[in-house]
C-alpha cells in the first residue's frame, strides 16, 4: 500500500462541467480583483486608464525634452511610450498582483481544495481588464495625434497570446515562491523597474548598441513589446525567428511556472 | 458503504522558531551560529483510524492542541497527511472558522457567491439558490452591505447558510455553530436535522458537548494527536466528560 493517499470521489462530475466551474471561478476572481482595486477609490476605473498617462506624461517630460530620446520616426515621443508602457504593464502588473495573490488570499485557501493554481490565474486575467482600457487610450491618443495605425495589426492578439504565456508562467512562479519567501513582494518592485530598463520601451531596439542589441533576444517581454509597438505603428514587420525563440522561451517559462507552483503547493496551508 | 474512511494517519508539522528559511538563517550558518532547535518536528496527528458510514455523523473533541482542526483540513484537502490513507466519498462542502473566505470589503452578495462556488458550485447554480441563502441567513436587508459592517451573529449565519446550499453529502463544520443567537441557533439545528434525514453526514469539531450529542453517532477523541477513545456518542461523551472534572 501506498504511503500517502487522498482520495476525494465526489459524484460524477464531468471533466466540461468541472472545468467551465473553474473558468466561472477564476473569472469572478478576477472581477473581485478589479473591484477591491477601484471601488474605495473615487476615480474609480478611471485609475487603470490615468495611471499609465500619468506615468506618460512624466517620463516623456524627462525622456524626450530632458535625455531627448527618440522614439519611432514620425511618431510623437508621448505616444510610442503610452503604447510600450500599455503593453509593459499588462506584464508588469500581472506580477505584481500575482505576487501577493495567495498570501493575501489566506482566508479562501483554507475552505476546501481548489485548484490553486486559479488564483494567480486571475490575478493576470484581472490587469487584463486593466489592459484593454489602457488599449482604448492608446487609440483615442492616435487619433488625437493622427498617428496613422501599422498595416499587421492582425497579428497582434496572437503576440498578446504569447505574452500572456510568458506572463502566467512568470506569475505561478513569483506567486508560489513568495509564500516561503516574502521578500520577494519586497524586492519585486525593484527587479520590474529594472527589467523596463533593459527592455525596448522607453527607446526603440534600433537604437540600442549592436555589441549588446544580440542578447535582447533573450528578453522575451522586451522582444514582445519591441514587436507590439513596431506592429502598432507601422514600423517595422514581424520577426518571424525572433517570434519563434520568444514563443519557445515563453512555454518553457510556462512549464516551468507550473511545476515550480506544483513543488511548492503543499506548503501553501501549513505556511500560512 | 463509508464515506469517509482514514486509516493510519499522521501528520507532521516543522515548528520553524526562526523564519521559515530565512536570509537571517543563512546568516547565521555564516557566522558559525548553528541554528539551534530551528526546525524541532511536531506530529500534529499520530496514528488516526476511523470510518464514518453513510449517513452517519461523525464529533471530533478533545482538549485544545489535540489535533481535531488539523484533522479538518486533511479531511477538506487543504493540507496533505505525512503519512496515511484518507478516502472521502462524495461532494463535501464546509463551515470553517467564522467567516473563512469572506473579503471583508465586498457585499454579502459578492461573497455568496464566490463562496459558493469555491465550495464547488456553478454560478448559475448559485444564482438559483441564492434568493433561499439570503432568506435563510435573515439578510434580506444588509445583503448589499460590505460584510465588514456585519455582526459577527450574521457572518455567522451567512457562512452556514451558503455552506448548507451546497447540496454536500458531507458537510464539516469546525466550531462555529455556537455563535449566532438563540432562535438561530434552533433554525441551524433543525436545518441540519433536516439535512440529516436526507442522508446528509456531518463532520462536526466542538468543545459543546451539547452539539455534539444531538447531531453525531459516533464520536472520535483526540488527545495529543492521538486516538484517545472512539465509539459511540454517549459513551464516548461521558469518559471525556470524566476525564475533563478529573483535571
Amino acid at each position: 500500500m501506498k504511503k500517502v493517499s487522498v482520495s476525494f470521489v465526489a459524484n460524477k462530475e464531468k471533466i466540461s462541467h468541472r472545468l467551465s466551474r473553474y473558468i466561472d471561478l477564476t473569472a469572478a476572481l478576477a472581477l473581485r480583483d478589479v473591484k477591491m482595486r477601484y471601488q474605495l477609490t473615487i476615480l474609480g476605473l478611471y485609475w487603470a486608464v490615468l495611471n499609465p498617462l500619468l506615468m506618460t506624461v512624466v517620463w516623456s517630460f524627462v525622456f524626450s525634452r530632458i535625455f531627448r530620446a527618440q522614439g519611432i520616426q514620425g511618431v510623437p515621443y508621448v505616444v510610442f511610450l503610452f503604447c510600450g508602457l500599455t503593453f509593459w504593464n499588462l506584464f508588469s502588473n500581472s506580477l505584481m498582483t500575482a505576487v501577493n495573490c495567495l498570501t493575501g488570499n489566506a482566508s479562501l485557501l483554507s475552505k476546501l481544495y481548489f485548484p490553486r493554481v486559479i488564483l494567480p490565474t486571475a490575478s493576470v486575467m484581472a490587469r487584463l481588464v486593466d489592459f484593454i482600457f489602457s488599449l482604448v487610450v492608446l487609440i483615442i491618443l492616435m487619433l488625437v495625434y493622427r498617428v496613422v495605425p501599422g498595416k499587421e495589426l492582425y497579428w497582434i492578439p496572437l503576440l498578446i497570446l504569447v505574452q500572456l504565456i510568458f506572463t502566467l508562467g512568470m506569475a505561478y512562479i513569483v506567486a508560489s515562491v513568495n509564500v516561503l519567501y516574502r521578500d520577494l513582494s519586497q524586492i519585486l518592485g525593484v527587479l520590474l523597474t529594472l527589467w523596463l530598463y533593459i527592455s525596448p520601451v522607453i527607446y526603440t531596439l534600433e537604437q540600442v548598441p549592436a555589441g549588446i542589441k544580440k542578447y535582447f533576444i533573450f528578453n522575451p517581454i522586451g522582444q514582445l513589446v519591441h514587436m507590439e509597438v513596431s506592429l502598432v505603428f507601422g514600423s517595422g514587420t514581424i520577426n518571424l525567428a525572433a517570434l519563434g525563440v520568444t514563443f519557445l522561451i515563453s512555454c518553457a517559462t510556462l512549464l516551468l511556472g507550473l511545476w515550480v507552483f506544483r513543488r511548492l503547493e503543499p506548503a501553501f496551508a501549513e505556511v500560512m | 458503504m463509508n464515506i469517509i474512511e482514514v486509516n493510519d494517519l499522521w501528520k507532521k508539522f516543522m515548528l520553524r522558531t526562526g523564519r521559515a528559511g530565512s536570509f537571517s538563517k543563512i546568516f547565521n550558518t555564516f557566522l558559525n551560529h548553528p541554528p539551534q532547535e530551528l526546525n524541532k518536528e511536531f506530529w500534529a496527528l499520530k496514528e488516526v483510524s476511523f470510518s464514518v458510514a453513510a449517513g452517519k455523523s461523525l464529533g471530533v473533541i478533545g482538549v485544545n492542541g489535540s489535533g481535531k482542526s488539523t484533522l479538518l483540513k486533511l479531511l477538506t484537502g487543504t493540507m496533505r497527511p505525512t503519512r496515511g490513507q484518507i478516502l472521502v466519498r462524495g461532494q463535501k462542502s464546509s463551515l470553517i472558522e467564522l467567516g473563512a473566505g469572506f473579503h471583508p470589503d465586498f457585499s454579502g452578495r459578492d461573497n455568496v457567491y464566490l463562496n459558493g462556488m469555491i465550495l464547488g458550485m456553478s454560478k448559475a447554480q448559485v444564482g438559483k439558490k441564492f434568493n433561499e441563502i439570503v432568506a435563510f441567513a435573515e439578510l434580506e436587508n444588509f445583503i448589499d452591505v460590505p460584510v465588514k459592517y456585519y455582526s459577527t451573529g450574521m457572518q455567522a449565519r451567512l457562512g452556514f447558510a451558503v455552506a448548507t446550499a451546497v447540496d454536500p453529502d458531507i458537510l464539516m463544520v469546525d466550531e462555529v455553530l455556537a455563535v449566532g443567537d438563540g432562535a438561530f441557533q434552533q433554525k441551524c439545528s433543525r436545518r441540519i436535522k433536516e439535512m440529516q434525514r436526507q442522508g446528509v453526514s456531518f463532520v462536526l469539531v466542538s468543545h459543546g458537548m451539547g452539539d455534539i450529542e444531538t447531531v453525531c453517532d459516533e464520536v472520535l477523541w483526540l488527545h495529543k494527536g492521538e486516538v484517545r477513545l472512539f465509539g459511540k456518542t454517549g459513551d464516548v461523551v461521558a469518559e471525556y466528560r470524566l476525564s475533563q472534572g478529573l483535571q
